[in-house]
């Protein structure tokens, strides 16, 4: 994170002047910094509502959803597999399809992983990588616990006896691809041995063995999915609802609200007027937005889900730079995770998902407003950053494949361009 | 230093004017950053010092890294240690996670340290369960069957081990521990649980017990007791490592002529330090200890965080190639049958020794044993698990760590807020102000040896709000060893933003400002009585003022 430091780095400025200093007349102050405006308040507070029903809330809608479709559809297939039933490759291929829908609407919430995603550890729950395949080796050829995670309680079973690396999303991704490719319907339908030397060390481990390890881990992913949807939006599903409370019954990590008020996230956040909010002012709102929700995934992605693994690969970093350090590298998916998590900070400005500009009540729009040369540099600063991370989709060769590429280095210094720019534009906003 | 009323026109119009009579009722903070206020200095928007604070105050501020670490050219190794810090060690993994076990506590810090703050207070101890920070202390009580004094016991390590990679077991199982909470329905010191002006308050405090057949040792401990700890905010701790020794000193010969001192660590008689209240770091310099609960590290760079991330994973390094463990796990593990047959089943284990059962227990014995040099014994030289680079990584995150800056001091009730602070004395212990020294930190071998640097704070005025003394509250199931030192407050308030949860005091019994507060009440023998008698009788203005300047700290 480069978080603005202005403010410190100018007071030391003035610490150090010891002689011969005179106030300034206060209007200096007055002509540059404009009070906070009802209009301005009235502005964040109409655009924090649409950032929630046109962002936010259908994001995590589309997520749940998503989720759910990926279990059920893996839960298909173990049946199947277990009725000696032959599947289609078309059957695995729409499973990778969901997967990679879901993973989507994931990488297009992380502007705002602050609230549930991070409170009620939903984000590390998740999304942990590299994958732990030697312990995922063991697990799957331990039949003990393939009949377990196999039983009627095997969800929760997974949950709280699965290694955290094998949750989520990236434990599922090992079992339907490999080399960036979906697996082939013959794995499963034919019962063959899995042949990675990291499981294959652990024991003899077969297709159908792997589906019910993934049924388990998808069914916890879709409750952790739901759990956020519904931590955030209080009108999401009955059906969701129901599902997160049947589960907090027997988990004590499925709470759904603000500790401190009793609000669901999104309520928390629209909360301000009333005192009961978390924040207290309208430009605290914006400040999460862009600094606690966009500005953190801009450093997480420049630094560490790229920053990692292309030091290790150019030797421009420190020698222990971990070059297994890479996200989604069994579906080669890493740019596309990447370039989702830049989309989830356009959504966040333009308040829409994935639209050609901003809508009216956005945050770019009142930056606009306030401020068109800040919004034009901020805008040309996010059109970089996809386009570099689109150079990189369109390079021929995944990030695992090559994370030296000089493409991934462009995207980097991009995405931490926008990284500052968003602090400048906080800290513009915030001072006006 | 902070001359009033000093600016400069002359460089830049964009140099704060200030204004010793701002006092704002309702107004956002930002447009008063850097200015002197009512009450408030300017430097004391920066808690950190110009070196030491990040501006930001909403999620994710903890885990900002201070002015300084980017100065120092610092960020990649900062981040490095981030990693670090957030990742799971597994026992084989990829290179720089592995190594856990082979009785860990956590596999992970961040596990007790969510969003980089305090642990969160729990209904039971779940080692898996991130965010739940609480470590189990376990000690032969002196003085009564529940006292808050005695000695650890000698059969699990200090923060005992929950967890353990296959084949062996846990020292200790946690399905034999027992954790309830319990409301407490009269104060010893007499105070009510309701204040003159009719509002309640509610306390509660944990009551913990460990079943025998739970501890997987021999010999099994007996005479127990128990208490739960909790994490602290690891921000700003470079900042409190740059304290010099003898400013420390200055503050404890000023409080020893109020205040009883831990005569572990000062002399009253001589006035001066008594010889427990030396530490004598790995090179054989000796200072002052300064860090944990207890005051029992005397540098950062080997202090919680630089020996947690060997003892609580369990992962060695070149400066640490012992286990922690203790021989009473390591005998029970050399004779438990199924942890030899195990071993017996799997030549490539390095406990393997010559495969007979005698052979397997005789490594498991030595290997497991805190004595036994990991990587020079007869049985199986391990390798260092965490390399130098990577250590001086997690040095470099972990002192590059900042404060964030102070909030709302324009505002009235703020401001009201620190007056009464001071007024009724609790600025006596949660001292305010410290200005560093020339900050030249100790570090060990890894760091020095291979003439890396880490973030650095000379002279900078900080306000942490502690005197970094011991000091006693006599709650109910109290701190274990009865002292404790006065935790620093910066940052505090943005503790809900940072981890979802605001609970407070050593083992999270708090869970506000004010149920923090009335616990240093809870009888007539703590160090903070009086004051928190004089909280207790104001009115609920005052009272709230003195919350909202905590949380703005």
């Amino acid at each position: 994170m480069k978080k603005i430091f202005k403010f410190a780095m100018l007071f030391a400025a003035t610490c150090m002047m010891t002689m011969g200093m005179t106030a300034c007349s206060s209007d200096d102050d007055k002509n540059d910094t404009v009070d906070v405006t009802k209009e301005q308040n009235d502005a964040i507070e109409a655009l924090t509502k649409q950032y929630l029903s046109d962002v936010v809330y259908p994001t995590y809608t589309s997520l749940a959803n998503e989720s759910e479709s990926l279990f059920n559809k893996i839960s298909a297939l173990k049946s199947k597999l277990k009725a000696g039933t032959a599947v289609s490759q078309s059957e695995i291929d729409d499973i990778c399809t969901s997967y990679k829908n879901a993973r989507k609407y994931w990488e297009q919430s992380e502007a705002f992983l602050y609230g549930a995603a991070s409170d009620f550890e939903i984000d590390p729950h998740i999304d942990t990588w590299p994958l732990d395949v030697p312990t995922l080796g063991e697990d799957l050829a331990d039949d003990a616990k393939i009949a377990r995670l196999d039983a009627a309680d095997g969800i929760e079973y997974a949950r709280t006896s699965l290694t955290a690396e094998n949750l989520g999303f990236h434990g599922i991704e090992f079992i339907f691809f490999r080399d960036g490719k979906n697996r082939s319907a013959a794995f499963f339908n034919n019962d063959e041995k899995e042949t990675d030397s990291d499981i294959t060390a652990k024991g003899d481990v077969t297709g159908k063995e792997e589906v019910i390890f993934a049924t388990a881990v998808a069914g916890d992913l879709r409750d952790k999915c739901f759990q956020l949807e519904v931590a955030w939006n209080t009108n999401a599903s009955a059906a969701h609802k129901n599902r997160v409370a049947e589960c907090a019954k027997s988990s004590d990590d499925f709470e759904t609200k603000v500790s401190k008020n009793g609000l669901t996230y999104g309520e928390n956040l629209m909360a301000v007027n009333g005192g009961n909010s978390t924040y207290n002012s309208w430009k605290k709102v914006v400040e999460e937005i862009l600094v606690g929700g966009c500005s953190n995934i801009c450093a997480e992605v420049a630094d560490q889900k790229m920053g990692q693994a292309y030091r290790a690969a150019t030797g421009t970093g420190d020698a222990e730079d971990d070059p297994n350090y890479i996200e989604s590298p069994y579906s080669h998916n890493s740019f596309t995770d990447f370039y989702g998590n830049i989309m989830s900070i356009q959504n966040a400005l333009y308040n829409n998902v994935e639209g050609t500009s901003a809508t009216d009540s956005s945050v770019m729009s009142y930056l606009k407003k306030y401020n068109a040369t800040e919004a034009a540099t901020l805008q040309a600063k996010l059109t970089a950053a996809l386009e570099a991370l689109k150079a990189c989709q369109n390079s021929g060769k995944s990030f695992v494949e090559a994370p030296g590429a000089t493409c991934v280095k462009a995207a980097m210094d991009a995405i931490s361009e926008l990284d500052n720019e968003l602090n400048e534009a906080a800290d513009w906003i915030l001072k006006h | 230093m902070f001359c009033m009323a000093l600016t400069s026109c002359s460089e830049s119009n964009e140099l704060e004017v200030v204004d010793s009579v701002i006092s704002t009722t309702g107004e956002e903070d930002y447009k008063y950053v850097g200015k002197e206020t009512a009450g408030f200095k300017a430097e004391e928007w920066f808690p950190g010092g110009a070196l030491g604070t990040t501006n930001n105050t909403v999620a994710g501020c903890y885990e900002d890294e201070t002015p300084s670490t980017q100065n120092a050219d610092l960020m990649a190794a900062f981040k490095r240690g981030e990693l670090l810090f957030e990742h799971d060690f597994t026992p084989t993994s990829t290179a720089s996670f592995a190594g856990l076990g082979p009785a860990y506590v956590r596999s992970s810090c961040i596990h007790c340290h969510p969003g980089y703050g305090h642990g969160k207070r729990m209904e039971s101890y779940n080692a898996d369960q991130r965010g739940n920070g609480y470590l189990l202390v376990i000690y032969h009580p002196v003085d009564g069957a529940n006292s808050d004094d005695g000695p650890y016991i000698s059969e699990v390590t200090g923060m005992p081990q929950t967890r353990a990679v296959s084949p062996f077991l846990p020292p200790v199982d946690e399905s034999g521990i027992h954790l309830s909470w319990l409301p407490v329905m009269a104060m010893e010191s007499g105070l009510p649980l309701q204040f003159p002006d009719g509002e309640q308050y509610e306390l509660i405090y944990p009551e913990l017990s460990i079943d025998i057949d739970a501890f997987n040792t021999d010999p099994k401990p007996e005479n127990l007791a128990f208490r739960l700890e909790s994490t602290i905010g690891i921000m700003g701790t470079g900042l409190l490592d740059a304290i010099p020794e003898d400013s420390i000193k200055a503050q404890y010969q000023h409080e020893a002529p109020y205040v009883e001192l831990n005569p572990n660590f000062w002399d009253k008689d001589a006035n001066d330090w008594a010889a427990g209240a030396w530490y004598t770091l790995a090179d054989g310099t000796k200072k002052i200890k300064r860090f944990t609960y207890a005051m029992t590290r005397a540098s950062l760079q080997d202090g919680a965080g630089a020996n947690a991330v060997w003892n609580i994973t369990n992962v060695s390094r070149s400066d640490r190639p012992y286990l922690y463990t203790t021989t009473a796990w390591a005998q029970a593990m050399s004779k438990n049958p199924d942890v030899i047959a195990a071993i017996k089943r799997d030549p490539s284990s390095p406990y393997y020794n010559d495969g007979t059962d005698e052979g397997i227990a005789e490594a498991v014995a030595v290997l497991l044993d805190p004595k036994t040099n990991q990587f020079d014994n007869p049985y199986h030289n391990f390798q260092p698990e965490m390399t130098d680079n990577n250590f001086w990584s997690f040095m470099v995150w972990h002192r590059g760590l900042a404060i964030p800056r102070a909030r709302d001091l324009n505002d009235k009730q703020v401001q009201r807020g620190k007056q009464l602070f001071n007024e009724i004395g609790c600025a006596s212990c949660h001292r305010a102000k410290w200005t560093t020294g020339p900050d030249d930190y100790w570090a060990p071998s890894p760091i020095v040896s291979n003439n890396l640097s880490l973030p650095r704070y000379p002279n900078q005025v900080i306000y942490p709000y502690t005197d970094m003394i011991h000091h006693r509250l006599y709650m109910k199931n109290g701190i274990h060893g009865s002292w404790c030192r006065t935790t620093p407050l910066w940052g505090r308030g943005l503790s809900r933003i940072n981890t979802g949860a605001e609970d407070r005091l050593h083992d999270c019994r708090a869970r506000n400002e004010i149920e923090a507060i009335m616990w240093h009440a809870y009888s007539k023998k703590s160090d903070a009585y009086r004051s928190t008698e004089k909280f207790f009788y104001l009115p609920k203005a005052d009272r709230d003022a003195i919350v909202k300047f905590l949380q703005s700290i």
